[in-house]
């Protein structure tokens, strides 16, 4: 270790302020595993895709629908995450891959409807690129030249005459870096490079085992150079092994003009900068480097002798600048030529040049940086900031950036961190009295990771209560934070959103965000009083402040709500809506009818509320993450933050490059702060969980959902589905297994529990529930009605030359911006030709089987069955309208009043998004159940025959001043079809299989009508027989987005199958002979439904935990670090003989990652980048049926980095004999201690590995023994010299 | 008049010395070797690297503007300020979102060096030929036999191996040369050195720490610009020289949104 990095390490026992750069090291890890989990996450959304053709019996074709909606987007993505290190995602999902052999990148199956292709038109091969042997990815190492590849295909490598290992990251001895000395200089390379290196350039090949390369670089400045004297006269100032090399004779610390040494050289011939060296120097006649300039020539030459820099001449702040030193000093000033008429030093045109930036530009400002410095630069406000009304949210502006800047001698560099906000700029900084030093790095957005610590609260024993390990998640990330919607007494909730919420594309069809994860119903309560119907409880829900704060959950999920772009021009996109709730019976239960009134809506708060959050402000900054996991990944202990041990120091620094910047501060840091601060900023990789790459599109789809029947308001309200349905249709959906369902599913059925509670509250008097409803919308560009404004908009994206317009920035800034010339380094945003055409509609697609679109017109069609008929009852019917540009449209079963603005803010599936293609749903019931449930107005007449009315507008807000109507009617008939078990769904699944030692369980099912449903255990019972009746909800409003839900809970589940067989009775609202007599008797199944559950006959169990083949609690030598280790884990038991899922991770409470290699009953994984110490690896393991299994396992890691060493020698009979303290392979040479083992004049002392080494005892000679270990590690110099004189 | 006519004259000749060069340049315009002026005694080495030196530079600077190729599919077409539209191989590339690019050149010298050799190989054929030529100008006998070349990058310099034989008579004399070594001072090698190192790292971690690696080693220049499209282009210079390596990567590149 350098004498300089040494006293760097001394002077810092204390704890060390280097957080920053562990947490930018941490992202790496990150990147690598994040990666793995969430291909799994959205793996498990694939199966939601599927699922959502249950809900009608012609699946394939809604299937084709939400393909369509999909298309380019979950597909896409689906495809994107399950590749390559996650053929294992592959394996379990029905995505399928296929290899472009020319560039071994996996593309899906279905890549030509995804647009994609293999360079060069070459037909992809049908299999992962896993699975082909020459795109197998590893470590290629070009033996001629000793460079290694990592992430390599193993076809190419092999072909191109490279050797071909399996090892990803490279962590193998042919790759190992040492230091290669080349005369005064170095190169941290390979031991092969080296050679090669050294050979091209005429040294010898001098190969030190530093594994460091900041060592190495200062080991090689601290090279104690002299003179040689070579014959007489000539003399060279370099290194002892060079003169050694030269058969000079070498005076260390000698100056070739010291008088002694009777040279041609004159001292102080001329001064200049040097090759490696920073500070201006002096030079003798004879070009040989003397002592740092000082125009005190005298002090200078130090007569003759070399004076460390350290009493060299110093005038302060780095010399910079000054005429009479040359004491140059980084990261403050560099020896730089000086131009005519510049200030140069007084022996020559030389200065210390001032390395730092004037002025640079900074957040708000300008401020003067120091070389190397690199700060954060952004667009708008960041992080959680405070609305006018009080309440918290995430101010991210809508096409705003991270920028990182630096100051690279003299010079600001400017680059983004990623687009849209996927990786954005931490920064710490370090201040002590005036002195102020910022460092910085971009790291992976961890957005979606903070809507995966949801829910933060869960029901349990009838009310809410914490979640404290997933709140503790949510604050200990400094990319997340806590939203707290406290309305009202009883609507109250938290959820933990991302602080710095990531951007979403803003033109792309499909909406991919999940603001709809915001939208939320909150039951108002009322009770009649003598002066009038009296808000009771959540009244505030009625007030702004309920608008306020919904609003600021909606802009904090990301690029939602009513909100700004960055610079300050915003659009809303939120509906609040107040809707009817039910009258409730004296015991509090909600009766079938609907209340008399809507809930009163507040007015949605504007996005005008937020422009003062387009302006960046003063001290804003992502605080880095804690470091506690990348300690326990390198075997340190959590919480050790200091460098003592050199762990992190030398993992940093096997990385080249990796420390570079933050090196170079160090002393400036330590001198001026007293902390060492190792920021160099490694490698930032920008991946991020991706978790919820699918939800957007899935969520945007369902929770879009709306049923159609007419019926002025009444039948808008019947539309509303809604939110909580969706949350609990997640919940079903991730009974099947995906956890992340789960979590999501939570958040909104979350909700959807408080505000049951509530109606659980009140049963006294004759009260009723009102609606509010908040749905949160993607958000949309301004749209202007003339060119010039949007023209003048679009520009303001190409008016800062320090940050280029991007496709973000530009399309938030309107509707119609779009980027030029992308392909060029500083592209234009311009706005799209006015026109003043309104969209033209026209049909698309009936997507339900057995429909079609009859009696088309200019303006108008007809929706009928095949054969001619209206819509069956209780049947959804997809189709599709389309216009002949981008358009919003919306629909309302009223005629509409003349304007697009002015029409009731019902959207299509694609919500208020500009695109060609817009989606629709009717939902028909029967006509006895809405007259039954008393929707308002005439509804038999109106459902005999509908009109939907449509209109849509372009980016130009023109519209179709003619509304186009969709006709369609329902079936008239008396009901006579029984429930249609076709289309049920349960919750768990028909056919699951719960965990072991499972007896009881809730059962939810979902059927598509209402009525009342009973179970027994007997098969082929009567209805009326039947022993167990299930809680059916049967209202009008009760339908959820799978149907109308009836629960149970089953008992005494035995091991194995467990079988229960259920029939309904449709039409509940027919109870008396009068009914009978009106709308017919009520349907009853004559057939089962047969629903089995399976409980597991086994345990999950881990057999087996090694790594690297060593059990569990073994140790694994290694003679360098970082070291990889696979992980294997063997599971049995559970449902499927061990076949499991596991996950691991490096703290007891911390991230779990999914193995590389898993879903079956071993799992594998590789530990990359391990240096030496003990680790605790945990592991989760959980089957299908959710059976679990948690472990831990253990490894200790032995580096033996140090050569052999003699600690005994002594003559035994003639020979010289040696003991080393460990095995070894030892030789000697009799001239010197620079020699390899294959020298001609190299004798071996050894045949084998041993402790013992003999050599013949020659009297008079002199011995040079040098030894290699088992590692390969070789002494320096001699392991010792012995003459036997 | 009589000095008019001999300026006349003169301006004559001239301007046919310029047609005269005209056509030559029109004719062996696209051989450098015409160029090439040998001296009084033959230097085969001298000569070779004259002929070969602009082709050579010229190559060297194509294929590192290009990312290491002369003409590759897999390329991003860019434009710099102030330069033309070029295709920058991708070095290391993946069209999918979250995952590390893929090697594309795992062995980069190796392939260098054949791009170069592929170029050049006409270029070098026809120097070795123009060196025969212009020996039997100066009255020599010569026999040639022309095996090909090899092209191998070391650090500082660039070396055209040519695997040919001469043998010269003269005067009854007869002497054979071999094995023609031509070296350029080039510090394309170092430039792939560390082209390979950044491409190693982004495969591996998303990231190349440019700032860093320029601190410590201050001869390289490092440029890293962000395009639209995720697209990485990384413009590696040495300070002193001014040589230039470009190329692309494409890895770990995220979709907006939670998509």
């Amino acid at each position: 270790m350098g004498k300089s990095v040494k006293s760097f390490m001394m002077r810092n026992e204390e704890k060390i302020e280097f957080v920053l750069l562990l947490i930018v090291i941490f992202q790496i890890f990150l990147l690598i595993n994040i990666t793995f989990a969430d291909s799994y996450l959205i793996n498990q959304s694939n199966d939601l895709i599927n699922n959502l053709n249950i809900n009608t019996e012609q699946g394939s074709k809604v299937s084709d629908l939400l393909s369509d909606l999909v298309n380019s987007g979950i597909n896409l993505l689906i495809g994107f995450l399950s590749i390559k290190q996650i053929g294992i995602v592959s394996a379990q999902s029905d995505v399928s891959w296929y290899c472009c052999p020319n560039t071994c990148d996996s593309i899906p199956s279905n890549y030509n409807e995804l647009g994609m292709s293999c360079p060069n038109s070459v037909e992809p091969l049908p299999s992962s690129c896993d699975a082909v042997q020459e795109c197998r990815k590893g470590c290629c190492f070009d033996s001629e030249n000793g460079l290694c590849s990592t992430n390599s295909p193993r076809g190419s490598c092999i072909d191109s005459g490279g050797e071909w290992n399996e090892d990803e990251s490279c962590s193998i001895n042919e790759c190992r870096k040492g230091c290669c000395i080349l005369g005064g200089n170095a190169q941290f390379t390979t031991e092969r490079s080296c050679e090669i290196v050294s050979d091209s350039l005429g040294y010898t090949k001098d190969f030190r085992q530093i594994w460091n390369e900041i060592e190495c670089l200062t080991f090689a400045a601290s090279q104690t150079q002299g003179a040689c004297v070579l014959n007489v006269g000539n003399c060279r100032f370099i290194t002892q092994r060079e003169c050694l090399m030269s058969n000079g004779r070498f005076y260390g610390g000698y100056l070739c003009s010291h008088p002694d040494l009777n040279t041609n050289c004159i001292k102080q011939d001329h001064v200049g900068c040097a090759e490696g060296k920073n500070e201006i120097y002096w030079y003798d006649s004879c070009g040989n480097r003397e002592n740092i300039y000082s125009s005190n020539k005298i002090a200078s030459w130090n007569n003759g002798i070399v004076l460390p820099k350290e009493n060299s001449c110093d005038t302060g702040s780095g010399n910079v600048n000054s005429q009479i030193c040359g004491n140059c000093a980084l990261p403050l000033s560099k020896c730089s030529a000086t131009a005519t008429g510049q200030v140069h030093i007084q022996d020559g045109n030389f200065i210390c040049k001032d390395l730092g930036c004037k002025n640079a530009p900074a957040n708000v400002g300008t401020q003067d940086r120091i070389n190397g410095e690199t700060w954060c630069l952004y667009d708008s406000s960041i992080g959680n900031a405070v609305s006018t009304g009080g309440s918290d949210f995430a101010s991210d502006t809508v096409g705003s950036e991270h920028w990182i800047a630096s100051c690279h001698e003299g010079e600001v560099e400017i680059d983004r961190c990623g687009e849209y906000r996927s990786s954005i700029c931490q920064e710490q900084i370090i201040e002590e009295g005036a002195k102020s030093l910022t460092m910085a790095s971009c790291v992976p957005n961890q957005a979606t990771v903070c809507i995966s610590y949801n829910p933060l609260q869960e029901e349990g024993d009838g009310e809410m209560v914490d979640n404290d390990e997933n709140i503790q998640n949510c604050q200990d990330n400094t990319h997340c934070m806590i939203e707290n919607v406290d309305t009202d007494d009883y609507f109250q909730f938290k959820m933990c959103v991302p602080r710095y919420p990531k951007g979403a594309s803003l033109t792309n069809d499909i909406d991919d965000s999940l603001c709809s994860i915001a939208n939320q119903k909150c039951t108002v309560y009322y009770r009649k009083k003598i002066t009038g119907w009296e808000c009771e409880e959540n009244c505030d829900c009625e007030t702004p402040e309920f608008a306020e704060k919904m609003n600021n959950l909606c802009v904090s999920i990301g690029d939602c709500g009513s909100y700004i772009n960055y610079v300050g021009e915003g659009t809303d996109n939120v509906k609040i809506e107040g809707k009817k709730g039910k009258e409730l019976d004296s015991e509090g239960e909600e009766k079938d009818k609907e209340s008399k009134e809507k809930g009163d809506a507040p007015s949605i708060f504007s996005w005008t509320n937020y422009i003062k959050f387009a302006t960046p402000v003063f001290g804003q900054h992502v605080e880095p993450q804690s470091i506690d996991e990348f300690l326990s990944l390198i075997g340190e202990s959590p919480g050790v933050y200091d460098l003592d041990s050199s762990k992190i120091y030398n993992m940093l620094g096997t990385v080249s490059g990796a420390l570079g910047a933050g090196w170079m501060l160090n002393a400036f840091i330590i001198k001026n702060f007293g902390v060492l601060i190792n920021i160099g900023a490694v490698g930032v990789g920008i991946l991020n969980s991706i978790g919820f790459a699918a939800i957007g599109v899935a969520a945007t789809a369902m929770l879009a959902k709306w049923l159609g029947i007419s019926g002025p308001a009444a039948i808008v309200m019947v539309v509303s589905g809604g939110v909580a349905g969706a949350g609990v249709a997640m919940i079903l959906w991730s009974a099947s297994g995906a956890n992340f369902w789960n979590i999501l599913g939570w958040v909104l059925a979350a909700i959807g529990v408080i505000i049951v509670a509530i109606i659980a509250i009140f049963g006294l008097g004759k009260t009723e529930t009102r609606i509010v409803e908040f749905t949160c919308q993607p958000w949309q560009a301004p749209t202007f009605d003339s060119y010039t404004t949007a023209q003048n908009n679009c520009e303001k994206c190409n008016q800062d030359p320090l940050r280029p317009c991007t496709k973000y920035r530009c399309e938030s800034l309107g509707a119609t911006c779009r980027i030029l010339n992308e392909n060029e380094e500083n592209p234009i945003c311009e706005s799209l030709q006015y026109e003043s055409n309104p969209p033209v509609i026209s049909p698309g697609q009936v997507l339900t089987q057995g429909y079609q679109f009859q009696n088309q017109e200019p303006k108008k069609v007809e929706i009928t069955s095949t054969i001619g008929g209206c819509i069956q009852e209780f049947t959804s019917v997809f189709f599709t309208l389309e216009t002949d540009e981008p358009a919003q449209c919306k629909y309302s079963f009223e005629i509409p009043l003349s304007t697009y603005q002015d029409m009731d803010n019902n959207y299509p599936f694609e919500q208020n998004m500009f695109t060609e293609k817009h989606s629709f749903e009717i939902w028909m019931p029967s006509l006895e159940s809405a007259e039954v449930y008393n929707v308002s107005g005439s509804l038999v007449e109106q459902l005999g025959q509908m009109n939907m009315y449509v209109r849509c507008k372009d980016y130009w807000e023109n519209f179709n001043i003619d509304e186009y109507i969709v006709k369609f009617c329902i079936n008239s008939e008396p009901d006579r079809t029984v429930v249609n078990h076709g289309l049920t769904v349960t919750n768990p699944r028909n056919g699951a299989t719960l965990r072991y030692g499972t007896n009881e369980t809730d059962l939810k099912m979902w059927i598509n009508e209402p009525a009342e449903c009973k179970y027994d255990l007997t098969a082929g019972k009567d209805y009326e027989q039947m022993t167990n009746s299930m809680d059916c909800k049967i209202g009008f409003v009760d339908r959820e987005l799978q149907g109308w839900p009836c629960t149970t809970e089953l008992t005494n589940l035995t091991s194995g199958e467990n079988k229960i067989y259920i029939r309904c009775k449709d039409k509940p609202w027919v109870e008396t002979a009068e009914d009978v007599e009106k709308y017919g008797e009520r349907n009853v199944n004559q057939q089962d439904y047969v629903y089995t559950l399976y409980v597991s006959q086994n345990e999950l169990k881990i057999d087996s935990i090694t790594f690297n083949t060593i059990p569990s609690g073994g140790t694994i030598s290694s003679g360098s670090a970082p070291v990889s280790v696979n992980m294997e884990v063997k599971t049995s038991g559970g449902i499927s003989n061990g076949k499991a899922t596991c996950h691991w991770g490096v703290l007891q409470r911390g991230s779990r990652w999914l193995f590389y290699d898993t879903f079956s009953n071993v799992h594998r994984q590789l530990l990359t980048d391990k240096m030496g110490g003990t680790y605790n690896i945990y592991i989760e393991c959980e089957d299908d049926a959710e059976n679990e299994v948690n472990t831990e396992g253990r490894f200790a890691l032995e580096i033996d980095s140090s050569p052999p060493k003699a600690v005994r020698l002594f003559q035994e009979e003639n020979s010289l004999k040696m003991i080393t303290d460990e095995e070894a392979k030892c030789y000697y040479s009799p001239s010197n201690c620079f020699f390899d083992f294959d020298d001609e004049n190299v004798l071996s002392m050894t045949t084998a590995f041993s402790k013992e080494h003999i050599a013949n005892w020659n009297q008079g000679q002199k011995y040079h023994i040098k030894c290699e270990d088992l590692w390969g590690n070789i002494n320096q110099g001699c392991a010792i010299t012995v003459s036997l004189i | 008049m009589k000095e008019k006519r001999g300026q006349i004259t003169i301006f004559i000749i001239v301007g046919l010395i310029i047609i005269g060069a005209v056509i030559l340049y029109i004719i062996f315009g696209g051989r450098i070797a015409s160029k090439v002026d040998l001296g009084k005694e033959a230097d085969a080495r001298s000569f070779l690297e004259a002929c070969t030196e602009d082709k050579l530079r010229e190559t060297v600077n194509k294929i590192s503007l290009q990312g290491g190729y002369i003409n590759n599919p897999l390329n991003k077409t860019f434009k710099f300020n102030n330069e033309d539209f070029i295709d920058i191989s991708y070095l290391c590339y993946t069209q999918n979102y979250y995952v590390p690019c893929v090697n594309q050149e795992p062995v980069l010298i190796q392939h260098l060096s054949e791009e170069i050799k592929n170029y050049i190989s006409d270029d070098v054929k026809n120097c070795f030929d123009d060196l025969t030529l212009n020996l039997e100008k100066q009255n020599y006998d010569v026999a040639k036999q022309y095996g090909g070349f090899e092209v191998e990058l070391e650090s500082k310099k660039i070396i055209i191996d040519i695997n040919g034989e001469i043998t010269l008579t003269k005067t009854g004399e007869t002497s054979k040369q071999e094995s023609f070594n031509v070296v350029f001072g080039s510090r394309f090698y170092d430039l792939a050195v560390v082209v390979q190192e950044i491409v190693s790292q982004e495969a591996r971690f998303c990231n190349f720490e440019y700032l860093g690696y320029m601190t410590l080693y201050p001869q390289w220049n490092i440029d890293k610009f962000r395009t639209s499209d995720s697209t990485i282009i990384y413009t590696v210079e040495h300070k002193d020289t001014g040589e230039k390596f470009r190329f692309a990567i494409r890895g770990c590149v995220m979709p907006p949104g939670f998509g």
